[in-house]
């Protein structure tokens, strides 16, 4: 037994951990707070680390594989390292340990704390599937998993309301897992293979070109649900019912972008670049997703929740993410992988300054929220710096990725998306700005606070968060090499 | 020609005023902690913008780069003569404005934070001169936006406060369209510095076009130009006082400098171009395009001045008057910058009268709006009506404002003078180049505003400080020691200034129009060797002090004064119909999306249903509720704990009995 040897199992690890951890923080009892706090503390803690980890060594010694059992030729459960499951399975097993953490202060004062760590750990090991899943069949199986390991969270409350909205939740990702099946049985029958590969594994003459479109856009509205394309996304609205560090981690960070990432793998790694530009659908594609990203930011400045309107501007962002990809080109794709990481952030900031406010004043809606910033300075200007970076204004890392989609939209020759996206940033400074304005420059009924202004255990992840938004945001070297490498790397035209 | 050396000290004069932003974050509510680190922040910046000059009177250029750094490029700080211009004058105000709000802040609220932003402030507008590429300008320019934000709805009040939305979203919008423009410039010419791009030459197209006007519409918010000024004479009154003189005096600066950089550098073919003997026909073709922009810009720059004028003869409320007068003085600036690009390579008349009423305006307005701050601070009034015979109370106040006054009336031996001559040569010039009879107009309007800048300065100083007290005037308190240091130094310098026009030009104005692709003859003859004291000059700033005092006595007599401002012209009435314009327009952008929205709402619906239909009818189990509807598994509880722990072991034996050999070497 040697180091080589633990560093190749290290990706099952990241499956297994969390769900031992999760069934060893069920054995506690409901009101045993001192010893399940640390207990999940440390579980996810490990994880983050173990993640870190297999970057490290992703990015030392390159990628490698897995296999773990074979049901039928070509139908494996498989694990493998790769450019894109380092993106996304360590952003997803970063931002948990800051959840885990802000759960500790968040949970405190509500009910069931047990069930609600228990699966919010699993669902951890279930991202950790999806991220490293190194075929279809093997992310699918994962995919189907969190959604059933998320439901427990979504209806938390158990309030009618809750329940209707897990209901929801279920019908609409049963259909998109639907749809992915379709579209994995579809290519499992053209090409005999479900493996991820760079360059993709679909060859277009297998089958008419109506048939691999149909396919496509199977994976990609199946994938869609999740990743919240509309008219696919009313559960992410209705899911906001959710306890707050849920609302946050796995519905602005890990389900929805185990969603995009499915999106990402079914265009790059299992169609390719190639079959891709064969279809001839991405002016398609990025139509429908700059309509998304127009209609989800118009009816975000309707909402009075702010959660929900956090919904929908999620909704909205998600977009670029997609729209990146569907550009087709090296650039625009590094911008749509770079938003995976600046919008986690950013969003994960946002809706922990929601939770604290709903812990601290009780106040959900924008409304009651004037004069706010004079109760809560720290976590408002949290608030700010996160708003400032979603509008995508300098030094805040949002910047970053829409200056590479819009290089990259004038690289495809498509000018209408630039005017989507700088009239999608407008918009976002529209709806997000008058929350800070008001909290900060309104007359309100907020006093001072006397001593520290939040839970630490809730304003610690904030800050620390938002200054990693700001050092994200500054500090390039660490991000865009890297995801320029990668999006070479999808291209299949160099990288490593 | 210029050799570039590496040099910190750009970086230094950012990094002080950022450096003490921090420290007094710290401590925000110690007065003494706050003011020694604003003091020292403005100096510290004010010193390393200094230790440029002896590099670039060496000929060189200071150059810092740090790769990767908030651009995927490198932040860039590279001074020429024209940023180090602007960051020296933005630097010494910031330091005169920070001596007078240590005095004049102690009638405010929220002391700390003024100060706080005051810094941060400062970090952007004296980085955006000292920035080399597009991307870093952008980055100081939207600190400079936002920051400065915080500093107009200071005292929050209601009028504070939508003063402060249309200021923010305007700022917003701006910088957007300054993102497209230098997104559209890199992605056609592959390069983002500031300087002739050469592919403008070898390949202009609609692209760069449609990136140059995005570009003036996004600096011209923040400078003011006509259409988009109305967010200015909201904003800049209802700010503390120190900070109107620095949003009027030096943020307006920024977009005028923005203006100047692209229409007169960017868009320009490069030195290197032009000393081919034939011009090609690219190149000519550019200077053709600039030319007709040029003339734009130029109309645009009248318009603004004539506008401005007339909105501060029927202002009577100080701040909004001088608010007014900067709209009216940007004017000129603007125009200036149109003529430059107009006239192309004989264009250094225009850009040098900029260049010089930058300077000039920016210590004549920010010391106009620090008297105005004195006497709300010893009056506590600001409607020049209850004012009068301050020449009496505030003696000290009154001879600077009379002084900053002739100034910028452009009266002989005071410092307007000399680059308000220059722009009117310039404009002259504009007009002998071609002959054309909307020039000529044009250089009409451009002497009644002359004489409309007379007018309404005389009103000013009548009512405030010359004529009798009228009753019910306040109590006057005296004039502080602090305001008046700061006031005094600003007007010293004005004075300076203006006794010795030439040796400015020489020393600062003309080493400017090096870094421009210019005649180098025509700055030789025309520029460094200009005299201002030539009849004809003179002969039109008397017209002008004429036609003004005219206009006053005119005014005066028929009470034109004294008329409440229509209210359809009124300045927040034009906001309003702005309001109503964008509320309007915003209906109908976004008509199609709602609709879009509403079918968007129908479908999922219809999709929800069916598929929930479509579940429960698999689902059917005759005498029994679906599963489907009975899942709830929100009373879950864990008294079932020995199943997951029989499940854990299963899990654990399934994985030794699949892994064990190879993991643990069994």
């Amino acid at each position: 037994m040697n180091y080589d040897d633990l560093i190749k199992y290290l990706p099952l690890f990241m499956i297994v951990f969390p769900i031992v951890g999760a069934l060893i923080t069920g054995t506690t009892k409901e009101n045993n707070d001192r010893l399940r706090n640390p207990l999940a503390f440390i579980i996810s803690l490990i994880s983050a680390a173990a993640m870190v980890l297999i970057i490290f060594n992703y990015y030392h010694f390159g990628g490698w594989e897995l296999p773990l059992h074979q049901i039928a030729p070509g139908l494996e459960i498989k694990l493998r390292v790769d450019p894109l499951a380092a993106i996304f399975g360590g952003t997803a097993a970063i931002l948990w340990f800051f959840s885990v953490t802000y759960s500790i202060g968040y949970m405190a004062h509500e009910h069931n704390r047990r069930r609600y760590y228990v699966f919010y750990l699993l669902s951890l090991g279930m991202t950790m599937g999806i991220a490293l899943a190194a075929n279809l069949l093997t992310l699918y199986l994962f995919y189907e998993f969190l959604t059933i390991f998320t439901y427990p969270l979504v209806v938390h409350e158990g309030d009618d309301e809750a329940k209707k909205s897990g209901v929801k939740y279920l019908v609409y990702s049963f259909i998109g897992a639907g749809l992915i099946l379709i579209g994995l049985i579809i290519t499992y029958g053209q090409m005999g293979t479900l493996e991820f590969a760079r360059g993709g594994i679909v060859d277009l003459s297998t089958g008419s070109l109506t048939m691999w479109r149909f396919t496509f856009l199977c994976f990609l509205f199946g994938f869609g649900v999740k990743a919240a394309v509309m008219p696919l996304h009313a559960w992410l609205p209705a899911a906001m019912v959710a306890p707050t560090p849920v609302s946050a981690l796995l519905h602005a960070v890990a389900v929805v972008k185990s969603g995009v990432f499915g999106t990402l793998r079914a265009m790059y790694s299992v169609f390719g670049i190639t079959a891709l530009l064969g279809l001839q659908m991405g002016y398609f594609v990025a139509g429908f997703i700059s309509l998304t990203i127009l209609v989800a930011s118009i009816i975000a400045m309707q909402q009075d929740e702010l959660k929900k309107r956090l919904a929908y501007s999620t909704i909205s962002q998600l977009g670029y993410i997609t729209l990146g990809a569907a550009l087709f080109n090296v650039i625009g794709l590094t911008g749509g992988l770079l938003h995976i990481i600046n919008h986690a952030l950013l969003k994960i900031t946002l809706f922990f300054c929601a939770g604290a406010i709903i812990t601290v004043t009780g106040k959900k809606k924008i409304s009651e929220l004037n004069g706010v910033g004079k109760r809560m300075p720290l976590t408002m200007l949290a608030f700010a710096i996160a708003s400032i970076g979603m509008i995508g204004i300098p030094p805040v890392n949002g910047f970053i990725s829409k200056w590479y989609l819009i290089q990259g939209s004038l690289e495809g020759e498509a000018w209408i998306f630039v005017a989507v996206l700088i009239g999608s940033a407008l918009l976002n400074a529209a709806y997000f700005l008058p929350i800070v304005t008001a909290a900060f420059f309104k007359k309100g009924n907020f006093l001072s606070p006397g001593g520290i202004e939040a839970p630490p255990a809730m304003l610690i992840p904030i800050l620390v968060l938002v200054a990693g938004c700001l050092l994200v945001g500054s500090n390039l070297q660490w991000t865009v090499p890297y995801f320029e490498n990668i999006a070479d790397y999808l291209f299949f035209t160099g990288g490593n | 020609m210029h050799q570039e050396v590496v040099s910190y000290l750009p970086i230094i004069a950012v990094a002080i005023p950022l450096f003490s932003f921090v420290m007094i974050a710290f401590a925000q509510n110690l007065p003494w902690w706050r003011n020694s680190w604003s003091v020292i922040g403005c100096a510290g910046s004010l010193v390393a913008v200094v230790m440029i000059y002896p590099l670039l009177s060496a000929g060189q250029i200071p150059v810092f780069e740090l790769p990767m750094i908030v651009t995927p490029y490198s932040l860039t700080f590279r001074v020429d003569w024209l940023g180090f211009l602007i960051a020296l004058i933005t630097s010494f105000i910031w330091l005169m404005a920070t001596i007078f709000a240590i005095e004049y802040m102690n009638h405010e609220q929220n002391r700390g934070r003024f100060f706080l932003f005051f810094m941060l402030t400062l970090v952007g507008t004296v980085g955006v001169p000292l920035t080399g590429d597009l991307l870093s300008l952008l980055l100081f320019f939207e600190l400079m936006s936002l920051s400065s934000y915080i500093l107009v709805v200071h005292n929050q009040s209601k009028e504070a406060y939508s003063a402060g939305n249309l200021y923010l979203y305007l700022g917003v919008f701006g910088g957007m369209c300054l993102l497209t423009g230098i997104g559209l410039i890199y992605f056609n010419c592959g390069s983002l510095a500031i300087a002739p791009q050469e592919c403008m030459v070898t390949g202009f197209n609609n692209y760069l076009l449609i990136a140059g006007i995005l570009m003036i519409i996004g600096f011209g918010i923040k400078a003011g130009i006509a259409p988009l000024h109305i967010w200015l004479p909201r904003a800049h009154p209802v700010a503390p006082a120190p900070a109107s003189a620095l949003l009027s005096g030096l943020m307006i600066k920024s977009g005028a400098y923005g203006i100047i950089r692209t229409i007169n550098m960017i868009y320009t073919p490069g030195q290197d171009v032009l000393s081919v003997e034939n011009l090609s026909a690219e190149v000519s073709s550019l200077w053709h395009t600039l030319s007709g922009g040029g003339y734009v810009i130029i109309w645009i720059g009248i318009i603004t001045m004539f506008l401005g004028a007339c909105l501060a003869i029927l202002q009577s409320n100080i701040k909004k008057l001088l608010a007014c007068s900067s709209i009216s003085q940007i004017g000129y600036i603007v125009m200036g910058a149109g003529v430059g690009a107009y006239l192309g390579y004989e264009g250094a008349m225009g850009i040098a009268g900029s260049a010089y009423h930058i300077l000039n305006h920016a210590f004549f307005k920010s010391t106009l709006f620090l008297a105005a701050g004195a006497v709300v601070y010893l009056t506590g009034e600001l409607d020049m009506f209850k004012l009068g015979n301050l020449k009496k109370k505030m003696p000290f106040t009154a001879v600077v404002v009379l002084i900053a006054s002739l100034g910028i009336v452009g009266m002989p031996l005071f410092n307007g003078f000399a680059s308000k001559t220059m722009l009117h040569h310039a404009i002259v010039e504009a007009y002998e180049h071609h002959g054309l009879y909307s020039i000529y107009i044009a250089e009409k309007i451009f002497t009644i505003t002359g004489a409309g800048t007379v007018c309404y300065f005389l009103k000013f100083l009548y009512y405030t400080f010359w004529r009798k007290a009228p009753a019910g005037m306040p109590e006057v308190k005296k004039e502080p020691l602090l305001m008046k240091a700061s006031l005094g130094v600003l007007a010293a310098v004005m004075l300076f200034i203006g006794f010795s026009p030439n040796l400015v030009m020489t020393k600062l104005i003309a080493p400017v129009l090096n870094t421009f692709v210019l005649d180098a003859h025509f700055i030789e003859h025309h520029i460094l060797h200009i005299n201002f004291w030539t009849w004809n000059d003179l002969s039109a700033v008397a017209l002008a002090l004429a036609l003004g005092a005219i206009f006053f006595y005119l005014a005066q007599r028929t009470n034109v004064y004294r008329l409440e401002v229509p209210s359809w012209l009124g300045l927040e009435t034009i906001g309003n119909y702005f309001g109503k314009l964008a509320v309007i327009l915003w209906l109908i952008i976004s008509m199609p999306f709602t609709v879009l929205q509403n079918i968007i709402n129908r479908l999922t619906e219809r999709l929800y249903k069916l598929s929930f239909v479509l579940l429960q009818s698999v689902d059917y189990r005759p005498g029994q509720k679906s599963i489907f509807r009975s899942i709830n598994i929100s009373n879950i509880d864990f008294d079932m704990l020995l199943v997951l722990v029989a499940l854990s072991l299963i899990l654990i034996i399934v994985f030794y009995l699949r892994f064990g050999t190879k993991v643990f070497g069994l």
